[in-house]
């Protein structure tokens, strides 16, 4: 399958990036995953992915500091952003949507299929 | 002169002294008389008293000495100089012939004088000062004349250091309160002057001067109005100290201290007796008694007992008199140096009990006391900051590390208002220079006048406590941060699920998930609940206020909520009687909003949930009312209280943490607002916020 397009997954908890992996897999998107903000940012670039999933709290670099470098470097100045977050994220959230972030989703509250929704909608309307 | 009345006179001179030193109220009064005395004894017209201070000789007095001779400053150890020569060698200093000599002042040469004598004044092998005398003429003084200049010099150096440490007993003795007083004089007068060493002489020489066998002092006793033996004693044991006691109208003991005058016994009356019986005192044939006067005041009794009768002679009597004034004087300060000693002790003793420290510091904010708890604390030891300020030592840190500045600081603060200053959080500096977190509370210390004369500053080092905060924030935070990414991933999977993505899903399998989806929900609540719990309780919940649009928050919560209320087939719907703009953080009011709407979604089974908001003077209020089972007055009371649940057969099958509204109405009135319901069981409730409206 050609697939859908390339999803970056960055996320540090192995529980849920094997869980959002095999969902995004299953309904057609290629994966890339990264477990900090480093090496996230580096497959921002590498991977050249058509959509970022990012964590705020990330080890090594938070996903506010990895979203405002992504923002600021060429390569990755218009790949789209859905924010992963907690209850309580508020600050980061306000920040990132300054920046441009497409939509922020919490985790706790949103299920797979909604995660799934919000990135085909999004694809689709760029696709345009 | 005859030799007995030539001792005799000499006796009555150095009575003269001690009753002057007796009737000085003070120092200041003391000097000139005291010197008057001596220059009409030693027929001279000229003289003057110095006494050690420091590094000093201090003129106290003059008499006969010209204007510029009076007016010369205290004079350095580091000057040679007649004056220094007899305290460093002890011994009297004789020039005959003063315009030949280059050690004393010319000015006196100048002015007239032919001869000089300067003796040290000496307590117990302690030099304090120098007498001189001056004479015009040329004087021969005859080894005897020197012998009892010396002896005077002595008489009126006790005199002195009598009169100073009842003098600094008397001054603290008002201010016992202050701390301060208590550690000068533990330090001036214990080692001014040894009262049991000196008692001791006093009356080992009384004693043995009147050819007496044993000899005690008896105090009266002002608790249970009896005369009791005091040690130190002459020939007594100690427990025949213990248990002399008498009333004061009994024997000669009672009798001396009642009429005030000396008594001698020939031979012991009944009640002497029995006196000295009860303290197994055995032996004594004939006894002298004489009062123990201060000022107005008698304190007590001296008393010399011997084994043979007849033994005292009627001059004894006088002998006794001139004697026990000067005891009198030792007395008075010893027993004041007792009381105070003890309760210096019994202070000391409270303080360094207490686990916490305490430290004293003066008008001038110098430290004046640490106790043994504060010097565990902070490293110190009380010695090494005796004397110095309080911020330039242990200094003062904000929460936030940053020094307090002198003027504002709560030491200032107390010394200037009074009132007393808790503070928790702040920082004090141990010896090595490390800041340790501490409790204090400072509160003001007070004299006679209720003038503020310093402050105590209680603390406590909190390190401990700081560290467990810490740790139980932390341990939240985690615990919170770590379970929620596993009930995420349940979440998701069980949706997936449930969602056929793995396949199909039915019958009692698909219930089971859908019960098991539950479970989830409520754990991951709860993990949330205590995340905005203990955030609120640290501070760190941040409220980010902005124009905000109620009712388009309102509409965008109930999206979220219709299906619920269509599943139990409620009517959801909002009544917007304002479109008035708040001034709140749009994520808090979400929250708030979604709290009471799902509520009340858990609480009513018909009916309806309506969103009401209207404005109200300067607020806007928001009203989530529904037609569910409702709550008791009791209960209504219990509500926001943390952990707060209603537990009944309704309310058994709803699950909760009883945090929610706790968290609502702490985050409502952040937003500067206030949260409250009405309700009637079995009818209906409905919560309120006001939010202020915005500008």
């Amino acid at each position: 399958m050609a697939g859908k397009g390339k999803i970056l997954l960055i996320e540090d908890d192995v529980n849920l990036t094997r869980l959002y992996e095999k969902k995004f897999t299953k309904d057609g998107y290629t994966v890339a995953i990264a477990y900090d903000g480093w090496d996230g940012l580096k497959k921002t670039i590498t991977e050249k992915p058509d959509l970022v999933v990012l964590d705020i709290i990330l080890p090594k670099l938070d996903g506010l500091a990895l979203f405002k470098k992504m923002r600021s470097q060429t390569e990755t100045f218009n790949t789209p952003v859905i924010l992963l977050t907690n209850v309580g994220d508020e600050d980061a959230i306000y920040e990132c949507f300054k920046l441009g972030a497409v939509d922020y989703l919490v985790k706790s509250k949103v299920t797979p299929d909604q995660i799934v929704e919000k990135i085909e909608d999004f694809l689709a309307e760029r696709g345009k | 002169m005859e030799n007995d009345n030539q001792e005799t006179l000499k006796l009555k001179v150095l009575y003269e002294i001690s009753e002057i030193a007796a009737q000085a109220k003070d120092l200041p009064s003391l000097w000139t008389p005291l010197l008057n005395k001596v220059l009409q004894v030693l027929k001279v017209d000229a003289g003057t008293l110095m006494t050690i201070e420091g590094d000093f000789l201090v003129r106290q007095v003059a008499q006969g000495l010209e204007r510029e001779i009076m007016e010369e400053p205290p004079i350095p150890s580091a000057k040679d100089g007649i004056s220094w020569k007899a305290v460093e060698t002890r011994k009297p200093q004789v020039i005959l012939d003063l315009s030949k000599e280059k050690i004393a002042s010319e000015k006196l040469a100048e002015a007239g004088f032919h001869s000089l004598v300067t003796v040290p004044m000496m307590v117990r092998e302690q030099v304090i000062g120098v007498m001189s005398i001056f004479s015009r003429k040329e004087c021969h003084f005859s080894e005897d004349d020197l012998n009892f200049f010396i002896i005077i010099a002595n008489q009126a150096a006790l005199a002195i250091i009598s009169l100073r440490s009842a003098e600094i007993l008397g001054e603290n003795r008002q201010r016992l309160s202050e701390l301060e007083a208590l550690n000068q004089i533990s330090k001036s007068v214990a080692t001014l002057f040894d009262f049991e060493e000196t008692l001791f002489s006093i009356i080992a020489s009384i004693t043995k001067m009147l050819r007496g066998d044993k000899g005690v002092f008896a105090l009266f006793d002002h608790q249970d109005h009896l005369l009791k033996a005091q040690s130190p004693s002459f020939g007594l044991s100690p427990s025949q100290i213990r248990d002399f006691r008498t009333r004061n109208d009994e024997g000669i003991t009672g009798q001396a201290f009642c009429k005030g005058v000396p008594i001698m016994m020939a031979e012991l009356d009944e009640e002497t007796k029995r006196t000295l019986a009860r303290a197994k005192i055995t032996g004594v044939k004939s006894m002298l008694a004489a009062p123990l006067k201060v000022k107005s005041q008698t304190l007590g009794v001296i008393q010399v007992f011997s084994e043979n009768p007849h033994n005292f002679k009627r001059e004894d009597l006088r002998l006794l008199t001139i004697l026990s004034a000067q005891a009198a004087i030792v007395v008075n300060s010893s027993s004041m140096y007792r009381e105070i000693a003890e309760e210096r002790k019994r202070a000391e003793a409270l303080l360094s009990s207490i686990g916490e420290g305490v430290l004293a510091i003066d008008k001038e904010q110098k430290i004046i006391h640490l106790n043994k708890a504060g010097e565990k604390i902070t490293g110190y030891l009380a010695e090494e900051l005796l004397g110095k300020n309080f911020l330039a030592t242990l200094g003062l840190w904000t929460q936030e590390k940053k020094p307090v500045e002198a003027e504002n600081s709560p030491v200032s603060q107390v010394l200037k208002e009074g009132k007393p200053v808790v503070i928790k959080d702040f920082y004090l500096k141990r010896r090595s220079g490390k800041l340790f977190p501490a409790y204090l509370t400072f509160s003001a210390i007070y004299d006679a006048d209720n003038k503020i004369i310093g402050a105590i500053v209680i603390f406590r080092d909190i390190t401990y406590e700081f560290e467990l905060a810490q740790m139980k924030q932390e341990l939240v935070s985690i615990a919170t941060h770590e379970l929620r990414a596993p009930i995420a991933a349940i979440k998701g999977y069980l949706d997936m699920i449930l969602k056929g993505d793995m396949g199909e899903v039915k019958g009692e399998i698909r219930d089971t998930l859908e019960e098991i989806v539950k479970i989830n929900q409520q754990l991951a609540d709860l993990v949330d609940d205590l995340l905005n719990v203990g955030r609120i309780e640290q501070g760190s919940m941040s409220i980010k206020l902005q124009t905000t649009d109620l009712n388009h928050i309102i509409d965008q919560t109930l999206q979220e909520y219709l299906l619920q209320a269509e599943d139990k087939k409620l009517h959801l719907s909002a009544d917007k009687k304002t479109m008035a703009k708040v001034k709140a953080d749009p994520a808090r009011v979400r929250q708030v909003l979604s709290n009471f709407i799902s509520n009340a979604l858990k609480y009513t089974e018909k009916g309806s949930i309506q969103i009401i908001t209207e404005e109200k003077g300067q607020e806007v209020i928001c009203q989530v009312k529904d037609t569910g089972i409702g709550i008791s007055p009791a209960n209504q009371k219990k509500l926001f209280e943390k952990y707060s649940r209603i537990k009944n057969d309704q309310t058994r099958q709803i699950t909760g943490t009883g945090l929610g509204l706790w968290i609502c109405q702490r985050l409502v009135e952040m937003m500067a607002g206030k949260v409250w319901l009405e309700s009637e069981e079995g009818k209906g409730s409905s919560f309120y916020f006001s939010l202020p409206r915005a500008t």
